[in-house]
């Protein structure tokens, strides 16, 4: 196998494992050791080479605190809003959950490997990653809200246990969902590479609208982060700002989404590039992609669904 | 192909970072009495938004102070569930992973509007007249929660005048977890048994 797809889907699997076990409040949760990404331990020589893991656990530190400092300063600010609201604060309020809806998208989850593969597995214009990135986005946050407010203000009942525990049937659901996605990309592009004599239309679900059912898929699993901002501004008697927060925490989730949209597209691209020269026929390396990226998609699925029974 | 493999790894570097919820700063107090080590005193201060959490759904009379009947409660529903995490304190007796198995003199309260645990986590070990070692850290290893054991003054020794100690602290890369992108900050305490 060419090392260059050796490389892509050592990549892809990594930061899979990565993704795995981003989920559930272990202090809801009676089997919180079932989650744990402990990593093996490394031996004296693996840590003397200063690994891309060392250098990315720093950066990620600070990045951490970051998070840390914005999460204070907006707890602050709401509070100052609430005993005496002025337009400046407001203002800062807004760059402050943009900035911490940035950094937090930045972290795994929110679905950003699955946008990943399936733009890899498509014909995709550049436009596509931004329409999925805000896609999933607004829908991520939307089902947090509607299952937080609903939760509180229709069911009264325990808010954050009742969250975690939709939380966990709407990963489910959302798992079955995009493996069967995964499902319909793979064997589309099997028949397309079976019966590549024939001339069929090359990637039909190449339209805005064949944004939507992965879009969904990924966007119905509620963001934790956003159930505890609103839930913290309807305790301070604050729904409307936290409506406001939440908005602006989704811009800033929505730009990193989308920037992995894009990268998506554009390493689409410049691996076309890379392998031009031992490729005769464009369609059948698109195949090869789409199939590799719907492999993944299927395989990140499953395996997600079965390890949220555990 | 240069910009192929930076294009990658700025990709791999985005998606690698890890997201935490719900922030702690976590203090440890060590505490020596005249037999040796007797445990450590853990204190957590959460951030503002999960607090108000907390207190929104356990304290129910709305008077923002926790009664002995709501500390049961938050203890057994908001708590108890990291018994399976060792409470997030990785202890090392020597080179000996210590399993948490219980807890002491649980208490929350509500200070600054951050809800507060306190704990005691029992570990008794008797001092020799040589050196000893134990290690402690404390973190989430599915990083949901953030463990901010860096933050100044988060260890203090309860010391006794038979006992000499000394305390260092390091990045411990061998327990990395999250897929070795997370290092944790480790103390490791050397005492012994002074001989009056």
């Amino acid at each position: 196998m060419n090392n260059y797809i050796r490389f892509i889907l050592l990549i892809f699997l990594i930061t899979f494992v990565l993704n795995v076990f981003a989920e559930g409040n272990p202090f809801l949760k009676s089997n919180s050791a079932n989650t744990s990404t402990k990593s093996p331990e490394r031996n004296e020589s693996q840590i003397r080479n200063k690994t891309f893991f060392t250098l990315l656990g720093k950066y990620h530190r600070k990045l951490n605190k970051l998070q840390n400092k914005i999460n204070k300063n907006l707890t602050r600010i709401a509070n100052q809003i609430k005993s005496k609201p002025s337009f400046k604060q407001f203002v800062l309020a807004f760059v402050l959950a943009f900035c911490y809806g940035f950094i937090h998208a930045l972290g795994p989850g929110h679905g950003k490997i699955f946008a990943l593969s399936f733009l890899i597995t498509r014909k995709s214009r550049t436009v596509d990653g931004v329409i999925l990135g805000i896609g999933i986005a607004l829908l991520h946050v939307l089902s947090a809200v509607v299952l937080t407010l609903s939760i509180y203000f229709i069911l009264k009942t325990s808010v954050l246990s009742m969250t975690n525990n939709f939380e966990v049937a709407l990963k489910q659901i959302s798992y079955i969902l995009i493996t069967l996605i995964g499902l319909g990309i793979f064997f589309f592009h099997l028949k397309n590479i079976i019966n590549k004599n024939k001339k069929i239309e090359f990637i039909e679900y190449s339209s805005s609208k064949s944004l939507i059912p992965i879009a969904v898929s990924i966007g119905i699993v509620p963001c934790p982060c956003i159930t505890i901002v609103l839930l913290f501004c309807i305790s301070l008697n604050m729904l409307f700002f936290g409506l406001f927060l939440v908005f602006s925490i989704t811009t800033g989730m929505a730009v990193v989404i989308s920037m992995f949209g894009l990268l998506a597209i554009k390493l689409k691209n410049r691996s076309y590039n890379i392998f031009k020269g031992q490729i005769r026929d464009k369609k059948i390396f698109e195949n090869i992609l789409g199939i590799t990226g719907a492999s993944l998609i299927i395989m990140i699925g499953s395996l997600l669904f079965f390890a949220s029974f555990i | 192909m240069k910009y192929f493999l930076i294009n990658f790894c700025l990709f791999f570097a985005i998606a690698c970072c890890a997201h935490p919820h719900i922030y702690i700063e976590p203090s440890i107090e060590i505490i020596f009495d005249d037999l040796g080590l007797n445990g450590f005193k853990n204190t957590w201060v959460f951030d503002g938004m999960y607090s108000e959490l907390i207190i929104e759904e356990y304290d129910k009379n709305k008077n923002r102070f926790f009664e002995n009947k709501e500390i049961d409660c938050i203890k057994e529903k908001s708590f108890s569930n990291v018994k399976n995490q060792s409470y997030f304190n990785r202890i090392k007796i020597g080179k000996t992973k210590k399993i948490v198995k219980e807890v002491l003199d649980f208490n929350a309260n509500i200070e600054n509007g951050n809800v507060v645990y306190s704990f005691m986590v029992p570990c008794r070990i008797v001092a020799k007249n040589y050196p000893q070692f134990v290690s402690i850290s404390v973190y989430d290893d599915s990083y949901y929660i953030s463990l901010d054991f860096d933050c100044d003054g988060c260890l203090s020794v309860k010391s006794n005048k038979n006992i000499k100690y000394t305390v260092s602290k390091y990045e411990n890369e061998k327990d990395s977890f999250y897929f070795y992108q997370i290092i944790p900050y480790e103390y490791t305490i050397k005492y012994f048994k002074v001989n009056e």
